[in-house]
């Protein structure tokens, strides 16, 4: 870049200058979530162990229920009373756990309404960047 | 926002305006970017000042971040010492005012490239983009350095 030295004259016009923005600008900021590994831990693992079971349960019947569809898709009759009721126990112990899961304290859901809570309420802000040559 | 048409109605601007040794007459600005004004200073017990950063370089919008001398940002700072005012954004200085008399006021400090202007200078000369000014005067009150600046720029 050429260096230009404007000295001691006397103007009556704007000196326009082209190159006069740096090109940054000051973005928005939100502050961060402190996210603390106790907290990770509970994202991780902090959902009550009935949930699991509960999905494998349902998923193993959701198995079954195609198995079984598959077999009485044609006629209904060739699906056995021990089927039906072997599908009906799956699909209600899963129901059932993921009732009791309800009321088990659920860290993961504490954590996650905490970091929500967090953004809805932290201020954004405009930052201001080193717009250094 | 503050642009050549629309000031605020509590701005009187001083007389002499000596800008890192420019000189700008009658009440003049020191930059425009199209009719936008980002430094205003006007008079005061102490200068009052607003200043404007760039929020969009494609669009060169641009947001107050100092009102009448008041910091609208917790990162920029505006402080007295010693009969000079100021204005400080993330420990550094940006804009140092003082006042001279009544009706003339010196910039003694401006970097604006925090702002997204390409000026800089100290009490001898002021860089702006690849110029450096010294010594000069502007007459008429109107605005020294512009970019895409309306040509009525009083």
């Amino acid at each position: 870049m050429t260096e230009r030295i404007i000295e001691n004259q006397e103007f009556t016009e704007t000196q326009e200058i082209p190159d006069l923005l740096t090109g940054s600008d000051i973005g928005t900021w939100q502050a961060e979530y402190l996210l603390r590994e106790v907290e990770f831990e509970r994202i991780k693992h902090g959902k009550p162990v009935t949930y699991n079971w509960a999905n494998s349960i349902t998923l193993t019947s959701f198995g079954f229920g195609l198995s079984l569809l598959a077999k009485g898709y044609s006629n209904t009759s060739l699906i056995t009373k021990g089927e039906w009721v072997a599908l009906a126990f799956g699909v209600g112990i899963s129901a059932i756990l993921y009732f009791i899961g309800i009321f088990l304290p659920d860290n993961k859901k504490k954590v996650m309404k905490k970091i929500e809570s967090h953004f809805e309420t932290a201020p954004t802000q405009r930052q201001i960047l080193r717009g250094r040559e | 926002m503050i642009t050549i048409n629309s000031k605020p109605n509590d701005y009187t601007p001083f007389e002499i305006l000596t800008v890192c040794s420019n000189t700008v007459k009658g009440g003049g600005n020191l930059v425009a970017v199209g009719d936008t004004l980002p430094l205003l200073v006007g008079k005061g017990n102490i200068p009052q000042i607003w200043l404007l950063a760039l929020a969009d370089t494609k669009t060169n919008s641009f947001i107050p971040i100092v009102e009448k001398s008041i910091s609208k940002h917790s990162a920029v700072k505006v402080y007295e010492e010693s009969g000079v005012l100021n204005i400080m954004i993330s420990g550094e200085i940006v804009l140092s005012v003082r006042k001279d008399s009544e009706s003339s006021v010196s910039i003694t400090t401006l970097d604006f490239r925090p702002l997204g202007l390409n000026m800089h200078g100290n009490e001898t000369s002021l860089n702006v983009g690849g110029g450096t000014f010294s010594g000069n005067s502007m007459a008429g009150g109107g605005t020294l350095i512009g970019l895409g600046a309306p040509s009525s720029n009083k």
